[in-house]
C-alpha cells in the first residue's frame, strides 16, 4: 500500500467506516503514523475555542421563552380553527334553511364541511387534551384555567358545527368535553374535587379513544 | 434517579409539557455550543437555540429513539444555523462571505503556555469563522457533535462525497494555520 493521504488519515481520527487498511498501514508504517499524529494533535487542539459560556439558568430562560411562544402558536391556530368552524356552522345553517336545495350540492356541501371540521377538530381535541391531563396532574396551575376558558369558546363553535351536520358522535363527545370545560373555566385555582370529576367523567379517555382511532395521535 | 431523555419525551408526547422543560435545561447548552459554532455571533445563536427548541417541540412526535434526542436536537439547531447565517449573509458584504483570505500567523509564538492556548483559541475562532458555511458545518457536526459522515450527508441534504470533502478543507485551513501553534503547545507540554 502506498502512504495514506491526509484524507484517510481524518477518516481514520474520526472511526469512520473501512479504515482497517489505513489503520495497519498507520500501524507499520513510521512516516505515516508521524503524519497522523499531527493530525491528531490538530484535531484534539479543536476543543480550544473559545465559546461564550452560557450560566446556570439558561435553560430555564430558554424553556420559559419556548413555552411562552409555543402558547401563542397553539392559540393562533385555535383561534384560526374556531373561525373555520364558525364558517362552517354558517354554511351547514345556510344549507339546512335554504327552500330548495339541489341534493348533490347538499350532499357534496355536507361532504366537504365533514372533512373541515375533522381537520380543525385534530388541533381542539388536542389542546384540549393537553389542558385537562395538565389540570389533572397539576390542579394548581394558573394558565390552565384561561386555556380553558379559550377552548370553551372554541369547542361551543365545533359543537355546533357538529350538530348542524349531523355527527351525532362527535357532537356528544363535544357536549361531555363542554361541561368539563366549563367547569374547568368557572372552578378556582386549585381545586382537587375538579380534578377528580375530569377522570369521573372520562372525557381524557373518550378523546383519546378518538384520536386514536381517527389517527390522530 | 435523574429521568433518562427518553421517559422524558414520553411525558411531553402524553400531554405533560412542562416536562420539555427538563429537555430543554438538559441540553440547551451544548445546543447553544453547536450553534455557536455554525453561527460565529452570540445573538444568532441565542436565536438559534429557541428555534431549534420550539420546533422540536412542535414536532416531538417525529423523534424516533434510534437517534438520541441531543442528536435529534442537534440537527435541527444545525439546519437552524445554517437558515439563520443564510439570511444574515444576505446582508453582510462580500468581504465577510467565504474565500476570504486565510488568517496569517502574524507573530512568533512566545513561551508561556497559557499565552500560546488563549492565542489558538482566538485562531481557531478566527478560522472557524472563515470556513465556508458547508465546512463549517459539516466539520462541527462530525468534530463537535460527533455524528458519522452518512447521517451528516442525509441531514444537510448532501452527497457523501460532498461532505467529506467539505471536512477535508475544513482540516486543510485548519492545519494551514494551527499547524505550528500546535507544535508548540506540544513542546511546551513536554518540557513542563
Amino acid at each position: 500500500m502506498d502512504h495514506v493521504s491526509e484524507e484517510q488519515l481524518v477518516l481514520l481520527y474520526y472511526g469512520e467506516p473501512g479504515v482497517e487498511e489505513t489503520r495497519a498501514h498507520v500501524e507499520a508504517c513510521a512516516a505515516c503514523r508521524t503524519d497522523y499524529q499531527a493530525v491528531q494533535r490538530l484535531l484534539n487542539t479543536m476543543d480550544a475555542g473559545a465559546i461564550p459560556e452560557r450560566d446556570a439558568d439558561y435553560g430555564q430562560r430558554v424553556w420559559a421563552s419556548v413555552s411562552a411562544r409555543a402558547r401563542v402558536r397553539r392559540y393562533a391556530w385555535r383561534t384560526f380553527g374556531a373561525l373555520a368552524a364558525g364558517l362552517l356552522v354558517g354554511i351547514a345553517l345556510h344549507f339546512s334553511v335554504s327552500t330548495e336545495p339541489t341534493e348533490p350540492v347538499t350532499a357534496q356541501a355536507d361532504e366537504q364541511s365533514g372533512r373541515v371540521l375533522e381537520a380543525a377538530l385534530e388541533s381542539h381535541l388536542e389542546s384540549s387534551r393537553l389542558v385537562l391531563t395538565e389540570i389533572v396532574n397539576n390542579p394548581g396551575d394558573g394558565w390552565s384555567r384561561e386555556s380553558a376558558e379559550d377552548l370553551l369558546a372554541d369547542n361551543r363553535l365545533y359543537r355546533q358545527t357538529a350538530e348542524a351536520t349531523g355527527q351525532t358522535e362527535t357532537e356528544r363527545l363535544l357536549e361531555d368535553l363542554e361541561e368539563v370545560l366549563v367547569e374547568v373555566a368557572h372552578a378556582p385555582a386549585g381545586s382537587e374535587e375538579l380534578r377528580r370529576r375530569i377522570e369521573t367523567k372520562g372525557v381524557l379517555f373518550a378523546i383519546q379513544v378518538r384520536t386514536t382511532r381517527e389517527g390522530i395521535l | 434517579m435523574e429521568e433518562t431523555d427518553l421517559a422524558a419525551i414520553g411525558r411531553v408526547i402524553s400531554g405533560d409539557a412542562d416536562a420539555f422543560g427538563l429537555l430543554v435545561e438538559r441540553h440547551s447548552r451544548s445546543v447553544f455550543r453547536l450553534a455557536y459554532r455554525i453561527t460565529c455571533n452570540e445573538s444568532d445563536a441565542e436565536e438559534v437555540v429557541q428555534e431549534a427548541f420550539l420546533r422540536a417541540f412542535r414536532e416531538i412526535r417525529r423523534y424516533e429513539s434510534r437517534a438520541s434526542f441531543s442528536t435529534w436536537v442537534g440537527t435541527i439547531a444545525a439546519n437552524c444555523a445554517l437558515d439563520v447565517v443564510r439570511k444574515r449573509k444576505r446582508f453582510v458584504s462580500t468581504d465577510e462571505e467565504e474565500g476570504a483570505a486565510p488568517v496569517a500567523v502574524c507573530e512568533a509564538p512566545g513561551p508561556d503556555r497559557e499565552a500560546n492556548s488563549r492565542r489558538i483559541g482566538e485562531l481557531i475562532d478566527k478560522t472557524m469563522g472563515q470556513l465556508s458555511l458547508q465546512e463549517r458545518t459539516a466539520f462541527t457536526l462530525r468534530h463537535y457533535e460527533g455524528m458519522p459522515i452518512e447521517t451528516i450527508s442525509k441531514e444537510l441534504g448532501l452527497s457523501e462525497n460532498a461532505t467529506k470533502q467539505s471536512i477535508f478543507r475544513a482540516v486543510q485551513k485548519l492545519r494551514r494555520v494551527l499547524g505550528p501553534w500546535v507544535g508548540v503547545v506540544v513542546v511546551t507540554l513536554w518540557i513542563m
